[in-house]
């Protein structure tokens, strides 16, 4: 007799991770059948609907409520899953109080930074991300904003602040920095070196520092802007200043602006800005048409005087011959995403369909379906709702993966995998098994599917790229660490070659 | 692939290629609260290459590694080196991110800006230097001339794990390595009477200092006098630097100060 | 010019999900978590709106210190009548405005009391009409540049204690305190209670005057300092505070009273009530506190009061308006024989003390104080840190010892109250529901958090673009 519990806490913050944590952790205790534990937004009460939950049970639900709704074998298979819950919370917000003399922790980023912080990092909901970032600005403390959905407005007036208060603001929407040698949000390890990096896309820094290190290029710091910051309205408030800063900074010898095309004034600007630096700069607006990121890469290598050599890659234990079909590109990064498709389109002159085309047309359905070329972005906002980044939960990719190797019209699967701190920190073991299965569907139907990795990491990342390689050389791809080298072998692999 | 469990480190860049090459093993041979020393053997009859695994509020030296968790393995310990990693006993650690012992400066303005240096050095008490300022000074100022004779003369004088004669000579071979007017055969023979006359580790940072590595303090110092900041400034940097050691900062200081004045 | 050092591993606070202050953490960094939670239902628009007014930062900054660096003295004692100007029918009372159909039972009684002390009704029947009929007016003490604790009735012939702070110019009054038991503040009006009163008007009051006339103003935020090192927190423990006014003012008492037995009946009475002090430092808060209004653009607090129905504050930034909710019940130690049922709820202008970095802010300072409010001396130790969080400045004059001479946490801003759901801390003591009984008890209040969320939502009104 099955025994069913169901709960609504308002009030009870939890982020989505802490939350995705605690739900696998019942979900695979002994006995349990059925877990959500989830706020009660409307796609998670559709969720708790299809597990056939009492619909009473959350007739007054609001999404600022947590959902617990836990379906057990029996009674006592249920109150252990709800106890391990409980310890699960109450781990998290352990606070001492107790004896004289111990701190109370600080509740907001001010009362924090009074405490000897320098630096402050946001990654709370974006309607609640201002008010803080105001609080470390005025406190005199740079910050990276990892919170999106932040208004316009309140970018700029942050921004705004900054410039009187002498700091920086790395955000909205930025992911990666690495100040001091220190990764911030998803980044890696890189060695000191004479680059000073300004990206308005976290996994663009990404590619093109691991692919300088791989070289022997190190960097001073990775400074991030923020995808919109080379907009019309916010016209590069935060570009600007970290190329002033870098500028200043004895040790950095070249500064490097990477960024996808932005408005034209905008444009204007920050090459005037770059050519009347002391340093010597390279801006790079990385899109179709433009140099891609491996391509800049090499120009920097090269401007510092260095030789250039291609990026490694440990090629595929089977031969690359062409096939008929179509690429199947699985992203975890917008930025390599954006670069494979741009190639791909450049070279194949067909259409590369995309929940983030490169034209209008290329537009996919909801269901993200095609029959020809494709290429998701699985970070981009509409596929993140709810659930962690897939840098960090691959599950949707691994889905996705198994439904491609059961489609006859993919002959290629194309995806990216990053390294670093914040990514998942073993990714080899969901994704070895999951495309050596897709090949091996593939195979029993008389196919030979094809697997590509973009492998976005520095030697010295925790997951162990080389090791992480080996493994997937292993599975049966090929694995670059170059972006668009692994886009160009996908097409070389459906009969394009590079004109 | 099991999840490896490790400690972070923070590494000088100047050991990199020790850890990420090949394995290779050696012992502690020396400890303290501060650092543990660790030997690695030599295919050749060249001195053992030393390392040093530093506690995390210890003085960052060029050739070490910052433990940031973890504990300092205690002398006899064997040590493996290699492939990413530092094994001692039980403990893993692998660097989470490197510094570059060796500061990017602009020589010009180094040397333009070299009386602030001096001045710095200049107005500390006497008794704060370990040899008399005034020797320092024609230590360096002679290696800044290529006669290394003085030099010889004061290497391994001094009673601390890094002898007062020692650490003049490293001040003044960093700044001039940096400045490029160090010359191979000079540095070379340095090296050779170091390795006979000091302790390891003394003798593995006057090498050090040959290829332009120092600790970050004094790159602080000459990159502040570089950038030409204000006195007070400088003052502050200095400072830092002199509170390095018993006496250790005030003549790697002396030893900077000299041979950039006899240099410029 | 940018200030970030990009050579220097930065300390990192983060704020938001754990994954980065892990991913941190695996660096061999500690980063400073902030322990966050969504800010009050209904206010993150209007946080957002303050937060983006260029005023706010700087009018804070400066109606905090203000607050802080007033140096109000007690400089004498007039009537209410001359002070004020109160005229014949008019009376004030604690708290925010309400009217006699609304006003709790001590409230009532205190008026009851007022009004057969004025001579306005020679019964108790007689001063229930009145009041009831419309025929007295009632203003909060705050509206008048005073405060009054518990039922703070105040009528034209009662002798007040004036303050005057140099620094600023404001003045500030306050009644003088009448001692424990039944007494008119709790609402008791029995004949002892209205003889005592004329006994102050007087006999104490114009010995105090000429006492302090000798002496010149008394430097009362002085005393206060003192005091928060010698165990008091001038809202709930005041003995020492009071010990220490006797020390100051007993030479001058004796060199100007009538007669030595006049002196000693006035000594006799100051130092049989251990919160005499109490009605000294409540208007050195207020004028303190009304130094710091009116700042367009400030965030800070400049009023906490409750009169017995509703808890109000008023903020710097906002005017005279009042922001109310029902006042909370006390929770707390009850005097034997009595229990939560005969507990009106909270009450008094006293709460101007934590307004003004004081009282329950400086708990650290009287952990004796559990004694009578309930829980352990670790908890006046942290309910003292917990303000921290949400107060704006420290308070150069008032030391904690036990926190290494660190100043009281001064100055609540809304802002933070209504972001971390911490509200000030208040110890206060317990009046009986039904007038005439008296204290029953003393405990801990907690704040309405919907009187601060008005207020964040108003002052969120007046930002300019």
């Amino acid at each position: 007799m099955t025994a069913d519990r169901v709960e609504l806490r308002p009030g009870f913050y939890r982020d989505s991770v802490t939350l995705l944590q605690a739900s696998e952790a019942i979900a695979t205790s002994a006995g349990v059948e059925a877990a959500l534990i989830a706020m009660a937004t409307p796609l998670n009460l559709e969720l708790y609907e299809r597990l056939a939950f009492e619909a009473a049970a959350v007739a007054s639900a609001t999404p600022n409520d947590l959902l617990i709704a836990v379906r057990a074998e029996d009674e006592p298979a249920l109150e252990r899953a709800l106890a391990l819950l409980e310890a699960r919370f109450t781990a998290q917000v352990a606070v001492a109080t107790v004896g004289f003399g111990v701190p109370e922790p600080p509740h907001t980023t001010a009362a924090a930074l009074r405490r000897g912080g320098t630096l402050s990092l946001i990654s709370l909901p974006g309607a609640h991300a201002f008010v803080e970032a105001m609080d470390a600005v005025q406190a005199g403390a740079s910050v990276m904003l990892f919170s999106d959905n932040v208004p316009v407005e309140q970018e700029i007036r942050l921004k705004d602040e900054a410039a009187r208060h002498g700091v920086l603001v790395m955000g909205p929407d930025c992911g990666t920095a690495v100040v001091g040698g220190l990764g911030l949000g998803f980044a890696n390890v890189l060695r000191p070196g004479p680059v000073g990096i300004v990206a308005a896309s976290g996994t663009g820094a990404q590619q093109v520092s691991c692919l300088l290190d791989a070289a022997g290029v190190g960097v001073t710091a990775v400074l991030g802007t923020g995808g919109r910051d080379l907009s019309a309205a916010v016209g590069a408030r935060s570009t600007l200043a970290a190329m002033e800063l870098l500028d200043k900074h004895p040790g950095t010898e070249l500064v490097v602006v990477l960024s996808k095309p932005p408005d034209p004034k905008v444009a204007e600007r920050v090459l005037a800005a770059a050519a009347a630096l002391d340093t010597p700069a390279l801006v790079a607006f990385v899109g179709r048409g433009q140099r891609d990121l491996t391509a800049v890469t090499a120009d920097v290598i090269s401007a510092l005087g260095r030789p250039v050599e291609p990026p490694t890659e440990w090629a595929a234990p089977y031969d690359r011959h062409p096939r008929a079909g179509a690429i199947r590109g699985l992203f975890s990064g917008g930025t390599l995403c954006d670069e494979a498709m741009a190639i791909a389109a450049d070279t194949l002159g067909a259409p590369i369909h995309s929940n983030t085309p490169l034209q209008a047309e290329w537009q996919l359905g909801a269901d993200l379906r095609s029959r020809g070329h494709l290429m998701i972005d699985f970070g981009d906002d509409q596929l993140t709702q709810g659930r962690a980044h897939p840098m960090i939960d691959p599950s949707l990719r691994l889905e996705r993966i198994a439904q491609e190797a059961a489609d006859p019209t993919c002959a290629v699967l194309l995806l990216d995998i990053v390294l670093g701190y914040g990514s998942h920190a073993d990714p080899a073991t969901p994704f070895a098994p999951a495309l050596r299965r897709a090949r091996e569907l593939a195979a029993a139907d008389g196919r030979d599917l094809a697997v590509v990795v973009a492998l976005v990491g520095s030697a010295g990342d925790p997951q162990g790229r080389d090791a992480t390689a080996q493994a997937l050389v292993a599975a049966g791809a090929s694995v670059h660490l170059s972006n668009a080298a692994a886009a160009r072998v996908a097409v070389e692999l459906v009969g394009g070659a590079d004109r | 692939m099991a999840q490896r469990r490790f400690f972070p480190g923070w590494a000088s860049t100047s050991i990199g290629g020790v850890i990420t090459g090949s394995v290779r093993t050696g012992t502690v041979i020396a400890d303290g609260p501060a650092a543990s020393y660790v030997a690695l053997p030599e295919d050749d009859d060249t001195p053992d290459l030393l390392l040093g695994l530093l506690a995390p509020d210890a003085v960052r030296l060029p050739i070490g590694m910052c433990v940031l968790e973890g504990p300092l393995p205690p002398r006899g310990t064997t040590v493996h080196v290699g492939e990413g990693h530092i094994v001692a006993g039980r403990h893993t650690w692998q660097p989470v991110r490197w510094w570059d012992p060796r500061p990017r400066l602009d020589v010009a303005a180094l040397f333009a800006h070299a009386d602030l240096l001096i001045d710095a050095v200049d107005a500390e008490p006497a008794g704060s230097f370990g040899l008399p300022l005034p020797v320092a000074l024609a230590v360096a100022g002679a290696l800044a001339h290529a006669d290394a004779h003085p030099a010889y003369g004061v290497l391994g004088l001094g009673p601390g794990l890094t002898p007062t004669g020692d650490d003049i000579v490293a001040g003044a071979c960093a700044v001039l390595a940096i400045a490029g007017r160090l010359d191979d055969s000079l540095r070379a023979a340095l090296d050779a009477h170091a390795h006979t006359r000091t302790t390891a580790l003394s003798a593995a940072l006057v090498a050090a200092a040959g290829r332009g590595e120092m600790i970050p303090q004094a790159a602080r110092l000459l990159a502040s006098v570089a950038a030409g900041e204000p006195r007070a400034d400088v003052a502050a940097a200095a400072r830092s630097l002199f509170a390095v050691g018993s006496t250790s900062g005030h003549d790697l200081a002396a030893g900077l100060a000299g041979a950039l004045k006899a240099a410029s | 010019m940018i200030t970030l050092d990009l050579d220097e591993v930065p300390t990192v606070v983060t704020a938001g999900v754990p994954l980065f202050s892990d991913a941190l953490i695996e660096q061999g960094v500690r980063p400073v978590p902030v322990e966050w939670a969504p800010p009050a239902p209904d206010t993150a628009t209007a946080l957002d709106a303050i937060a983006g007014d260029r005023r706010a930062e700087e009018a804070t900054a400066e109606s905090a210190r203000r607050l802080a660096t007033a140096r109000p003295h007690w400089v004498g004692i007039g009537s209410a009548r001359d002070l004020l100007g109160l005229g014949p029918r008019e009376f004030l009372h604690a708290g925010p405005p309400v009217d006699w159909a609304d006003a709790a039972g001590p409230l009532r009684g205190a008026l009851i009391g007022a009004m057969l002390y004025e001579g306005l009704a020679t019964s108790v029947d007689e001063a229930e009409r009145l009041g009831a009929s419309g025929a007295i007016a009632l203003a909060p003490c705050h509206s008048r540049g005073a405060v009054g604790p518990m039922a703070g009735v105040v009528s034209a012939s009662m002798p007040m204690s004036v303050f005057e702070d140099s620094v600023y110019g404001r003045r500030a009054y306050c009644t003088l305190n009448e001692g424990l038991g039944k007494v008119l503040r709790f609402g008791a009006y029995a004949p002892e209670v209205i003889d005592r009163l004329r006994w102050m008007e007087r006999v104490l009051a114009p010995a105090l005057a000429a006492a302090l006339h000798r002496h010149g103003p008394v430097d009362v935020p002085m005393l206060i300092a003192q005091a928060l090192q010698m165990g008091d927190e001038c809202h709930n423990r005041n003995r020492a505070a009071t010990s220490l006014l006797l020390r100051e003012i007993t030479p001058d008492l004796l060199d100007t009273a009538e007669t030595p037995a006049r002196a000693a009946e006035v000594f006799r009475f100051i130092s049989g009530n251990d919160h005499f002090f109490l009605n000294l430092s409540m208007p050195a808060g207020k004028a303190a506190a009304d130094a710091a209004r009116d700042v367009p653009g400030s965030r800070l607090v400049v009023s906490m009061a409750r009169n017995g129905t509703e808890f109000g504050i008023q903020l710097a930034g906002t005017g005279d308006e009042w922001f109310t909710a029902p006042a909370p019940p006390v929770e707390g130690l009850f005097l034997p024989g009595f229990g939560p049922a005969d507990a009106n709820p909270d009450l008094g202008d006293s709460t101007i003390t934590e307004t003004s970095g004081i009282g329950g802010f400086a708990m650290a300072a009287a952990p004796a104080i559990v004694r009578f409010v309930g829980g352990k001396p670790a908890d006046a130790l942290t309910n003292t840190l917990r303000m921290y969080e949400i107060t704006a400045t420290e308070h150069p004059l008032y030391q904690l010892p036990v926190l290494d001479f660190r100043g009281t946490p001064c100055g609540i801003d809304v802002t933070l109250v209504v972001r971390t759901g911490i509200v000030p801390v208040v110890n206060t003591g317990i009046a009986g529901r039904e007038p005439g009984i008296g204290q029953v008890g003393a405990g801990l209040v907690t704040p309405p958090m919907s009187v601060f969320a008005d207020a964040v939502r108003a002052l969120a009104q007046r930002v300019e673009e």
